[in-house]
């Protein structure tokens, strides 16, 4: 099979993700979350939100060293506190551009389901499909997608050269 | 009819990138796109473009390096370059800040969050 052209593939560092479900009926806990992570200025490299069977769940990831920061603001907001679970070590990957083609998504989900990697969770942008993994995994990850994907000549993956912290 | 002026649009952030191109093409400019400095000298270099859109903070070569670079060599110094930057004051343990923007040679820059609309006006301006 033909490996698809695409532009590139970047990587995290090392985040923490953040689990947020809230059974019917749904209220604010998932905006109350985003509004104190954006009150206390912590980024965000992904957040993505579901509405499935009347539950929102919001998934998001900050940084590895934010979670001291995070747990308080999250135990200072009753909404939240004991409602948000920590998956720590994981990482994004992601292809673009996607070109809006469906077949650089399953050959994307193709290619980690083969090689047994974790997907805690996924989502499309303008012009990205970004992939949340085990950090661990990242490099494995890589390597099982230039098995399908072919970056341009001369291009590696993009790994974070600097952080940008908002004071 | 005068020819479609090329615009290199670059940055690693490919939603950035994709906006931007988005917004150049439906002004009839041509793009052509990297994702890091050294992606982009090579681009500059095969397909010579008459404007370079550039971020300041990517891997493998920064875009100060690159303008630098640029600025430096007879051969592609007369191409513009506006640098992305991001607002200094809200960034930390960082050596990127407006005033090395303004010690690099490059024709214009905008702060990030870029607002599309005052952004084609620059690369108007400096394609006059």
């Amino acid at each position: 099979m033909c490996k698809i052209r695409i532009g590139g593939i970047k990587l995290s560092d090392e985040l923490l993700g953040l689990e947020c479900v809230e059974a019917p009926p749904v209220g604010t806990r998932g905006s109350v979350l985003c509004r104190v992570l954006a009150a206390s200025k912590v980024n965000m490299p992904f957040v993505s939100s579901t509405y499935d069977a009347g539950a929102l769940r919001v998934s998001c990831c900050v940084d590895a060293e934010d979670e001291n920061l995070v747990g308080r603001c999250i135990a200072s907001e009753p909404v939240l506190a004991g409602k948000v679970t920590f998956v720590r070590g994981v990482g994004l990957v992601s292809l673009f551009p996607h070109h809006f083609n469906m077949e650089v998504l399953g050959r994307a989900f193709s290619a980690f389901g083969r090689a047994g990697l974790p997907i805690h969770g996924m989502a499309s942008s303008l012009s990205a499909l970004t992939f949340v993994t085990a950090y661990a995994d990242l490099d494995r990850a890589v390597e099982t997608l230039l098995g399908t994907f072919e970056l341009p000549e001369g291009g590696c993956p993009l790994k974070p050269a600097i952080k940008v912290k908002q004071i | 009819m005068s020819e479609r002026k090329l615009v290199l649009v670059v940055d690693d952030d490919p939603d950035l990138v994709e906006a931007v191109s988005m917004k150049l093409e439906s002004l009839a400019f041509r793009v052509a796109k990297a994702y890091d400095g050294v992606e982009a000298w090579d681009r500059v270099k095969e397909e010579r473009p008459d404007l370079v859109i550039l971020d300041v903070m990517m891997p493998r070569k920064n875009g100060y390096e690159l303008c630098d670079e640029m600025k430096k060599d007879p051969e592609y110094k007369s191409i513009p370059i506006v640098l992305l930057t991001a607002v200094a004051d809200a960034v930390t343990s960082t050596s990127y800040t407006h005033w090395d923007g303004k010690t690099t040679l490059a024709d214009d820059f905008i702060s990030k969050p870029i607002d599309l609309d005052k952004l084609m006006e620059i690369v108007k301006e400096n394609l006059e």
